[in-house]
């Protein structure tokens, strides 16, 4: 069984592993990962990517595919299974000073 | 007049929802996050419609819909979870050797990872003020939500998608 201090030595392992991999045209600049407890109510890793901006409107879906397959290869090659999630930021963030919903 | 909710609607609201609206320079940040809503809602949809019309072959539309209503979002989202190994139901369940084939058919992998992806992420949306929702990001959940109902159409009467809805509206007998 997985005790949440086991999967936060995991969590950090696995964000070690994918900080600087590029997936076809994404790059991931930085990867930290944190232990949470998800919408089903179990406790998760959460990585959190920051990805160089795309070259497009947003990144090329069968390169986020490969990224999200990484991530379920990776989980394989500890001994208890458990969900990874994902918080992706682009390297340039939004505007946070733009009054976005503003009425 | 009833009108039925139309998953490719939901797509089209998300990629609306998701562009900046006129004048402004980026996209409102409820509008981004109402549009991970719809893209999640609209993969769900589908994937319900898909699983009563299995189970309902030769049912009316009505009833069909009317079905729909009992599938839980917990209840595939596990199932999901069984596909790609992050659980599994117990070890004496009947579901093990219909879970065992399914796991080469890339199709539904994806699908059922990014049918719990979106479905994480539409939790953060509605009810976390701090996670960041970016227009670059919100599309990219569209992309996925697109692919996601393109993969269930192909599991159609296909016989890795009739055990896979079976798995659905059985999954409190199997786990």
């Amino acid at each position: 069984m997985l005790t949440e201090t086991k999967l936060e030595t995991i969590a950090d392992e696995l964000a070690r592993r994918f900080a600087g991999r590029e997936y076809g045209s994404i790059q991931i600049l930085d990867a930290t990962a944190e232990v949470i407890t998800d919408v089903n109510d179990l406790m998760a890793v959460q990585l959190n990517l920051v990805l160089e901006d795309p070259t497009g409107e947003t990144w090329p879906i069968d390169d986020m595919l490969d990224l999200r397959r990484a991530a379920r290869t990776e989980v394989m090659t500890f001994p208890e299974p458990f969900m990874v999630h994902f918080e992706i930021q682009p390297r340039t963030e939004p505007d946070q000073d733009e009054p976005d919903d503003e009425v | 007049m009833r009108r039925e909710i139309q998953p490719p609607r939901l797509l089209l609201q998300a990629s609306e929802l998701a562009r900046p609206p006129h004048g402004a320079k980026q996209a409102r940040n409820t509008d981004l996050r109402r549009a991970v809503s719809a893209a999640y809602y609209a993969v769900f949809h589908s994937l319900t419609a898909s699983a009563a019309a299995h189970l309902l072959p030769n049912g009316s539309h009505e009833n069909r819909l009317r079905l729909t209503r009992s599938f839980d979002h917990g209840a595939v989202a596990e199932v999901c979870g069984w596909l790609i190994g992050t659980s599994g139901p117990r070890s004496s369940s009947p579901a093990r050797p219909i879970i065992q084939p399914l796991l080469a058919n890339t199709r539904l992998m994806n699908m059922a990872d990014a049918f719990l992806m979106l479905q994480e992420q539409r939790h953060k949306a509605d009810y976390d003020h701090l996670a960041p929702f970016s227009q670059t990001l919100v599309l990219s959940h569209i992309s996925d939500a697109k692919l996601a109902i393109a993969n269930i159409r192909q599991l159609c009467g296909s016989q890795d998608g009739q055990a896979f809805f079976v798995l659905v509206a059985m999954h409190r007998a199997l786990r």
